[in-house]
This record gives C-alpha cells, structure tokens and sequence, in this order.
C-alpha cells in the first residue's frame, strides 16, 4: 500500500474531518521531546508519518487498528505529546498517528467507590480540577501534570511527584479498557482486588503504545486536605546524608507525599535563593491530620537521628512556595521550544534510573565519575547532577540531570552530547543491577538495553509482543529494539 | 593574509561559586569559556577564510592547560593552527606582563593583522589589545563592530567603531591589532559530528617561557605593575523573602517595590 491509497482508505474509514496532513502537524508529530533541539532547528532526520487521524469511538479505533494490522501500517498511539524518550518519534514512511483528542471524556466520577472514569484523551489536569472542587485528588502529579493525559499516562506507567504516599500510575489504575491490533477490545474490570491469574492490567499498563492502545482507564481517588499540608527542608553536607534520612523515614513506615534529595549541583538550579552551595533535603506530609502529624514526627525524627549530616533547616515557606511552582504548562514547554530556534542551548536532559538503598549512592559517584572523566564533550557541561525523587522501603530513583553548552550543529546534539551521557548512566545501572528506566519508559532509544534491563525475564515481555502484535504495527521501536532503526539512534 | 586571534579562555562568571564560609573563590571545576568578544573575533576571521579573503587562522592564548579542550575545538571549527602559552612562572601576571608575553611570541609567529576582543568578561580592563600593539609598534583600534572586508586587500583595515553620539569609520595600515566588540553575529562554525574524530596533532602546540626567554623578574607577579588587592564578590545576601498573595495588595506591593528599584516608572 502507497501513501495515496492509505490516505483514501482512512478517509474513507473516518471522514475527512478525523485525519489530519496539515504539513505542518506532520512535521510535529513526526518526533517527541526526545529530538526537542533538532525538532526546534527543523532539522530532523526522520520520515513524517503519513497522517494524525482523531478517532471518536473505542470501535473507530478498533476499525484502525485492524486496517493498519491487515495493511502493515505502522500505529503510533498519542496522548498529551510530552513524551520525552523518543515514544511518538516515527521511523516508518508509512505511519498512522492515532490521537485520543477526542476521547476527552470524564465518564464518571464514583465518590462512594472511590474512583473515577475517563476516556484516555482526558488530561490529567481536568480530572484533577473536576476532583478538587469536590475534595478530592487523584493523587498523581508529574510535573506534565497540566498536558499529559491518562492514555500516556498509563502507557508510561509515568509516576507523579506525591507518589511516596500515592505510589505510581500502576498502583492507581482499577481497571481499563485497551484495543489490540487485530480489534479485539478488552475491558478489565474495576474490582478492589483479584487473584484471577496474573494480573493483565500490566499488559496494557506500561506498553507505550506498542501492544494495544487504550481508550479509557479507570483510577482511584483520594480524600484532599490541603490545610493539612505540611513542608520541610534541610541543607545538608552531601547527597549520601539525604539519601540516609529518606531511607530512614521509608523503613520507619512513614509515607510523606514527597521525599527528595538533591545533589548539589541539581540543588544550585532548583533552590537558587537558599542552597548556599549545598545538598537539598526535602519533605511534603499530606493527609488527615492524625497522619500528616505522625508522619512530621517521623520525618522529625529521621533528621535528628543523621543530624551531623544536617547542616541547617530551611523554612517551609521556602519549600511551599518551590512546589507551587514546579509544574509545566504548555505555555513552558512552548516557550523553550521557541528558545531553542533561536539559541545554542535549551533546559536540558534527565535520565531516571532506580536502585536499592545500597546501590543509589555508589551509582551516582559512579555515574559522575565516568562522565566527569569520560565524556569528550565534558567542557561543555554547564549542569551535572541529580536527585531522588520517588523512595520505596526497599531503594530509591535517581533522576540525574545535565545540560551543556551546544558547540555542534543541531543535528548532531544527540549524538555528540545525550547519547555518550545517558549511554555512561544506562550502563552503571544495568551494571550494579539497578533499572535504567524509573518512570519515562524505555522510548526508542534505550530499546538497545531492552534486553539486559530484563534479563532471562526479557522472554515474557518478547512474548507478549509476539502474541498481541504478531505483525509488528504497534509503535516501531519503542521498547524493542529494531535493527533498521538503529541508523536514527546513532 | 594571516590572521592571528588573541582568544582567552575565561571562567564562566554566570556559574561562579564562592565560599561563603571562607570567603574564597572555589576555582575546581570553573568552567572555562571563550571569551564573547574573542569568539566574534575568531568568526569573523574564520568568516574571511571561507569567503577566500584569509589564507589562515592562527589562534593564540595565554592561560592554564586546561584550556586544550577548548583549543582543539577552535581547530574543529576551521582555525589552522592554535598556540597555548602556558607556564607557571606566568601565574599572577597583570595585563602589562600579559601584553609582553603575547608579544614576544607575536613578534616571531608572522602575521598580517591581529584580531583581538576589545573586552573580555572576567577583567574587562580592555587593556591587552591596545598594549600588545604599543609593543610591537603597529596601529590598534578598539570596539570594532564592522570592518569592510574589501579593504584588506588593499593592504588597510576600514573599520566601523560605534559611541552613543556616533558612528565613526577609520582606516588602519596593517599589519594592525584590531579589538572586535562582542556581537551576536557572525557565530564561530559549528563542530561537524565528524570533525570530533579528526586527528588534531601537529595543529596545536603549547609552549613555556623556556621557548619565550622572557626574564623571571619580568613575568608572573614579580613583573606586574598592578598588584590585585583584594577580591570583593558582589551579592550574596539572604534575600527577604516575602510572600503576597495574588490580590490588590499584594499587586500593590510588587509594583511599589519595581518602582522603588525602578523597574517601573
Ligand atoms: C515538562 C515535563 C515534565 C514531565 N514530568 C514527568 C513526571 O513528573 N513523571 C513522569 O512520569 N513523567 C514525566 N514526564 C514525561 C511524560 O509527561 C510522561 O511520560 C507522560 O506519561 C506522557 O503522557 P502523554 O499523555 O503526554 O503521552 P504521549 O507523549 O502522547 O505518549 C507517550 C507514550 O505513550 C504512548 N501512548 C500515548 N497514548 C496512548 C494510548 N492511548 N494507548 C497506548 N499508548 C499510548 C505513546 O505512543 C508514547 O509511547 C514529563 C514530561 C515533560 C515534558
């Protein structure tokens, strides 16, 4: 099938007004924020899809799926676009974008049961307000909160900055309802738990578009008590010291909504007014107030505990106010992506690895040792550092993030300056045996490791692709590792 | 025509720490730049080279070893050849020692024109250029935000120097010293992805006072004529903060406080 025969034949499928081959929309959605610089510099070098096509229905899409399933035209399933691993970049001539615009609907709103249904083009924002204005919360909040929507969301299995206490996408998601390529539609149901097999929400949770697309998800809700909200912050001698008293708040049980820990460097961009040159420590407690009180108890008494570590509290204003404004709008990643058309630089790249309690911190003298002294292009660096952001009872992440001065030709950004430094952090991580991938998805272009992250388990997840995408339509190279797109990843 | 390039590497001043505790300048892992204005310099004269009106570009400059990096990447760009002067015994040499030691390797490198950056961001005294030519003998011009590249080949340098009043154009003989202002455009040459693997040796020398003979007493602090006092860092203060809320008061305050500083009028 041709470009021209495929055109006709969604047209047909959807009518003109779903599909989309505005040159200028093509180009957008030909890559994510993965190429955001060489996107900027219209530079890019990879193939436009051939069109965005908006279905209205789980049945419009089931209709697609199976077309593009006969024809061997490649799906690449959209949300809010702010995927930032290389997940919407196309490396096929002939690709449909299938966008959830118009699956924009809250379906319900169950107060009693404690959850919430909604289409999977719903942005996570307009749940949330809908929520609050009736007390409640969903609970996540990435930083993208304001433009992601549930269908990435879910794809990603994205966490959000309060998940010490709400935990991530995966443990908010009931049920759903997803679309596999040859049109079979499947709807979990929402029940508070089940031991009827392995639990199959994973299938669909987490499959970045390259097993089935979703259409409509189902999450729990919270109770919200903002009055009860409650903010630390510390300076403190080094990153291991932060590090300590996280761990040492998470094995006591407590679940503040938000621990984090900051290197230096990661703290020196993010808390200009009060870092004096030091590492950041710091907490959120929310909840019912009998909660949030224990919980500032217990973080009380962790800092106490490593207190030599702790060089002086900073005052929760401070921290209050930093959080308020931590999200981006449209309007930000709209106003870096004009920056970048003009200027040599842009707001930088992060790698989000995670590691037990032990690991984290050999990591990441590991990680900065190596690019410090490996990476050719390391007098160029303007930002090397990182912070752990998500703990667990038994590890934390590691979010590093780094920028630089760009001397190369825009085209060449990746290769010369993101590659050689995620490639350093990918391979200390597989190396200690942590994860490479805390909470982006692998994307496109750790798809190389897919392998190694999994291990001898990497047999199910081949599996799973081989049984619901036996012709392989389902988002080309994300996840798994594609040799005829390699020569867009080197 | 050879140009010569006097390129500094400065510390990079927007990501200056300091140690508050101390009250010292923390110098590991400064980054190092190309001075802005040298950076115009060497654009332009790699400019001149590709539209065929230079035959090459030397860069030269004085500093740590730790420039080399940044060296080696004037060489990805297009520059010819590129000269480290790197010596110990140069450590607190003030511009005067400054402008001697750049021009005795001057002196015997052979040039046609030297381009230079009339300011640079961490001194800004603007004073090397002006002084390296008084020592060779030559014609020099600062703030040069144009040169008529025509002119070259008539063996003169018509240049365009910008005041608040005025505009004013001149005309050097070379060979000259010629101080560009710093100026968005032209932008040095990016570095192709295929220029990092190049091999660069023979293409970049560093040489010490040994190969210079300049007198121990008249370099380093021993031959400067200004002694750096006292270092004073501008800032630093816990600001006071204070919160408003998005109100008629709190509107009312920022825009009392804009004034008062005046940002507004
Ligand atoms: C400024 C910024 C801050 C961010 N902060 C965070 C953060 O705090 N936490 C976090 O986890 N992530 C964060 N991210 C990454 C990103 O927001 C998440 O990965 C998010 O989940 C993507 O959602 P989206 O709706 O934008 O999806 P998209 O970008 O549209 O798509 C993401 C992936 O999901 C697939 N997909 C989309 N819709 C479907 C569907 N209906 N069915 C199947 N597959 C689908 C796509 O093919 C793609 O692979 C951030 C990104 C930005 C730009």
């Amino acid at each position: 099938m041709d470009k021209d025969l495929l055109l006709k034949e969604v047209r047909a499928l959807l009518g003109d007004a779903q599909v989309n081959t505005d040159p200028e929309a093509l180009y957008d959605a030909s890559a994510d924020r993965y190429k955001k610089y060489a996107k900027a510099r219209r530079v890019l070098d990879v193939p436009p899809p051939a069109a965005i096509v908006y279905p209205r229905s789980t049945e419009e899409v089931a209709r697609l799926l199976s077309f593009c399933n006969e024809h061997g035209i490649n799906v690449i399933p959209r949300a809010g676009k702010t995927s930032t691993e290389g997940g919407l970049e196309n490396w096929k001539e002939l690709t449909l974008v299938i966008d959830a615009l118009h699956l924009d609907k809250i379906l319900k709103i169950d107060e009693y049961n404690m959850q919430a249904t909604v289409q999977a083009g719903v942005p996570l924002q307009k749940l949330e307000d809908a929520l609050r204005e009736r007390g409640y919360t969903t609970g996540h909040s990435p930083q993208s909160k304001p433009v992601a929507k549930f269908g990435g969301l879910v794809a990603t299995r994205s966490i959000g900055q309060f998940s010490t206490l709400y935990g991530g996408i995966e443990d908010m998601v009931v049920g759903l309802e997803c679309v596999f390529p040859n049109g079979q539609i499947c709807r979990i149901k929402n029940v508070p738990r089940r031991s009827g097999g392995p639990d199959i929400r994973h299938i669909a949770i987490g499959n970045e578009g390259s097993l089935c697309y979703i259409t409509e998800v189902t999450v729990k809700i919270y109770r919200y008590f903002p009055e009860n909200n409650r903010f630390y912050g510390y300076l403190t001698k080094d990153l291991a010291t932060g590090i300590q008293v996280l761990r040492e708040v998470m094995v006591n049980g407590y679940r503040p909504s938000v621990a984090r820990a900051y290197s230096e460097e990661d703290a020196r961009q993010h808390f200009y007014h009060f870092h004096k040159g030091k590492c950041v420590l710091l907490f959120m407690a929310e909840g019912n107030r009998h909660i949030v009180d224990a919980t500032c108890k217990g973080i009380e008494e962790a800092v106490a505990k490593f207190k030599d570590g702790i060089l002086e509290q900073v005052s929760s204003e401070l921290i209050e106010n930093w959080f308020n404004h931590l999200n981006w709008s449209q309007q930000d990643i709209d106003d870096e992506f004009e920056g970048m058309k003009e200027k040599d630089s842009h707001d930088g790249f992060t790698t989000e690895v995670s590691a037990d309690w032990e690991t984290i911190p050999k990591l990441y003298d590991n990680v900065i040792r190596r690019i410090r002294s490996e990476f050719p292009r390391a007098h160029d660096l303007t930002l090397l550092g990182g912070h752990s952001s998500h703990s667990y009872i038994n590890g934390t992440n590691m979010y590093f993030v780094y920028n630089y001065e760009i001397n190369c030709a825009p085209e060449d950004e990746m290769r010369v300056y993101h590659h050689p430094i995620q490639r350093i952090i990918v391979e200390e991580t597989l190396k200690l045996g942590g994860s490479m991938c805390h909470h982006h998805g692998i994307g496109k272009y750790r798809n190389e490791w897919t392998q190694q992250e999994h291990g001898s388990a990497y047999f199910m997840l081949k599996k799973l692709k081989e049984a619901f995408d036996p012709n392989g339509i389902m988002n080309f190279g994300a996840i798994f590792y594609q040799e005829e797109g390699a020569k867009f990843q080197k | 025509m050879r140009i010569v390039c006097l390129a500094k590497l400065v510390p990079d001043v927007d990501n200056f720490q300091y140690d508050h505790e101390r009250s010292a300048l923390i110098r590991e892992n400064v980054r190092l730049l190309l001075n802005p204005a040298d950076a115009t310099a060497v654009a332009i004269a790699l400019k001149l080279k590709a539209d065929s009106r230079a035959g090459s570009v030397h860069t030269v400059t004085l500093g740590p070893r730790s420039a080399m990096p940044h060296l080696e990447d004037l060489l990805r760009r297009g520059v010819d050849r590129a000269t480290l002067i790197s010596d110990p015994a140069y450590a607190g040499s003030d511009t005067h020692v400054t402008s001697h030691i750049l021009a005795a390797f001057l002196s015997r490198c052979g040039f046609d024109v030297i381009f230079a950056g009339t300011h640079t961001l961490d001194g800004g005294t603007g004073h090397v250029g002006p002084q390296v030519a008084e020592i060779l003998g030559i014609p020099h011009m600062a703030g040069i935000s144009h040169m008529d590249p025509e002119s070259l080949s008539e063996g003169r340098a018509q240049v365009r120097v910008e005041s608040e009043e005025a505009s004013y154009t001149f005309a050097l003989q070379l060979p000259a010293v010629l101080g560009f202002a710093y100026a968005p455009e032209p932008k040095l040459p990016f570095i192709r992805y295929e220029a990092l693997k190049r091999d660069l040796s023979g293409r970049v020398e560093v040489i010490d006072n040994q190969a210079l003979g300049l007198a121990p007493e008249q370099v380093g602090v021993l031959g400067s004529l200004t002694r750096v006092r006292k270092i004073h860092v501008k800032g630093f203060r816990s600001p006071n903060t204070r919160f408003v809320r998005p109100d008629d008061e709190g509107i009312e305050r920022v825009y009392r406080f804009l004034r008062e500083k005046g940002f507004v009028r």
